[in-house]
């Protein structure tokens, strides 16, 4: 079943940069797929489409058949949850229990489900002992462990992580990775770290400067051979 | 950058001990709060030449510093860090209050008496205030003063100042010292602390961009809910606010101090 159908979408900043160009994509519920590129290559402008927080140019979005318009949006961002690139960005509450209850909350759960649910989501990626914990007193790993439970409690059908493993320390990288593992959502990771592309996802995207250039096994465009002879991915881009 | 350094350190200093596991730090907050309002009540409602009868009260600040496993420190740094401001305000009273006195013998100003009552009376309202700060924590008073019926509007702002406010000092931080790496020991002119002004900003900004995004990916609609938690007070909160709340009243209606000096000259006689 096609959980994420984007069909030829264009994105152009205020400013004229143009950030996707024509990108078209098929995601299978339950595939994993690793989204790599370069900085500036139109990773993170993909992903921020997928949830409504920018609207296309041209082109169209299906998200498990829901066509992505202001009538479905809501539906949409109930279906997809987008982990940040910056764990600071997304816990903004006072402690960990109530931003993992923001979701829930805010989805029309009463406080005692969301309470349940949260401490579930918690358990989950192993650091229901810091419920109580605010978020300035946690590490970087454990604050996107937290982030992650804050998507987890809503339910998704679909999880987007921007660069989760970025300013992590190898053994906290380690551990998100294991944990990833064990969840079995239809994925869209976007990362710079090839070792989490081959660990996580049996697909992988490239884009370059907004195009997707190649669309395979991770396990045949993860190859020296591929990177190499791929004209539109500079040695140093990636 | 010793100043933004040590507001850093102060910021995480009150976080790490309001996660104290003293019985005191397990008092419900709301406990906490109004036992602190009420002796802050009953301190200032004293007159403005007493000082004797604001002297037992020392004993409530004392007591939870103590229990609450709280550095002395901690309390009397920031006493001095505000101290200037209510110095300002009370050492004019000498000059404008100048009706005498007589005290032991001594004639004295009237308005040094109001001076020093009005020391005493911060020195107790704010280690108090202080006290309750570090050993209950900004989100567990933010989630005490809603239940009090403070307006979550005012809460929020709270709680995001102070959970962000930590964000931009470290931010702050970093593009100072990135400057201050390639300044080579000269002065920060003025129009490089406005660009570096304009960065915090441009940062600021954009963070803020960030952070409404991700509210936004989580169904935010408009109103920031928090799960409504039904604690009941437990029978040591009663007795906490009971207990301190009588002892107060006593001390505002009986001159401690007086009656134990009397004691004491008695006993000595």
């Amino acid at each position: 079943m096609l959980t994420v159908d984007i069909d030829n979408i264009s994105y152009t900043y205020a400013d004229g940069t143009s950030a996707l160009d024509a990108v078209s994509l098929q995601v299978n519920a339950g595939e994993s797929v690793a989204i790599i590129g370069a900085n500036g290559a139109g990773k993170s402008t993909l992903l921020h489409h997928l949830n409504g927080l920018l609207t296309p140019t041209a082109g169209r979005i299906h998200i498990c058949t829901h066509p992505l318009n202001n009538k479905t949006l809501a539906e949409i961002r109930r279906l997809i949850g987008m982990v940040f690139q910056n764990p600071d960005d997304q816990l903004f509450m006072a402690n960990a229990i109530d931003d993992v209850c923001f979701g829930p909350l805010n989805l029309g759960l009463t406080s005692q489900q969301a309470l349940k649910v949260a401490r579930r989501a918690l358990d989950q990626v192993g650091v229901l002992n810091l419920q109580d914990r605010a978020p300035c007193r946690l590490s970087d790993g454990e604050k996107r462990r937290v982030a992650i439970a804050g998507v987890l409690a809503t339910s998704p059908e679909i999880l987007v992580l921007d660069e989760p493993t970025s300013g992590l320390d190898p053994w906290a990288r380690r551990q998100l990775i294991d944990l990833l593992k064990k969840l079995d959502h239809t994925r869209l990771i976007a990362t710079h770290d090839f070792d989490l592309a081959h660990d996580l996802c049996e697909r992988t995207i490239v884009l370059c400067e907004g195009k997707i250039i190649a669309d395979g096994l991770t396990a045949n465009i993860l190859t020296n051979d591929f990177l190499d002879s791929s004209p539109a991915i500079p040695a140093n881009t990636l | 950058m010793v100043t933004l350094d040590s507001a850093l350190w102060q910021l995480n200093q009150s976080n790490r001990l309001a996660e104290g596991t003293t019985w005191v730090h397990r008092l419900d907050p709301r406990t906490k709060l109004f036992t602190t309002l009420v002796f802050i009540l009953f301190v200032a409602s004293h007159g403005p030449l007493q000082i004797s009868a604001l002297i037992p009260f020392i004993v409530y600040p004392a007591f939870l510093l103590f229990n609450a496993e709280l550095p002395l420190d901690y309390v009397i740094k920031r006493l001095f860090f505000a101290a200037p401001f209510v110095l300002f305000i009370a050492v004019f009273n000498p000059l404008i209050e100048t009706q005498t006195v007589i005290i032991a013998g001594y004639e004295l100003r009237q308005g040094w008496l109001s001076m020093s009552s009005i020391l005493i009376r911060f020195v107790l309202t704010a280690s108090a205030a202080l006290i309750l700060l570090a050993s209950t924590g900004i989100p567990q008073l933010c989630t005490a003063l809603n239940q009090f019926g403070v307006p979550q509007l005012f809460t929020r702002q709270l709680l995001l100042l102070h959970r962000y406010l930590l964000v931009l000092l470290t931010e702050g931080l970093s593009v100072y010292r990135a400057t201050q790496l390639r300044r080579y020991g000269k002065r920060l002119t003025l129009a490089t602390g406005a660009n570096l002004l304009a960065q915090l900003l441009l940062r600021t900004t954009t963070r803020a961009n960030r952070i409404h995004n991700a509210m936004l990916s989580r169904s935010f609609s408009g109103e920031i809910p928090t799960p409504e938690t039904n604690a009941k007070l437990t029978k040591q909160d009663w007795s906490f606010i009971v207990g301190w709340c009588s002892l107060f009243f006593l001390m505002r209606h009986i001159n401690l101090a007086i009656y134990l000096g009397q004691l004491l000259e008695g006993l000595w006689s």
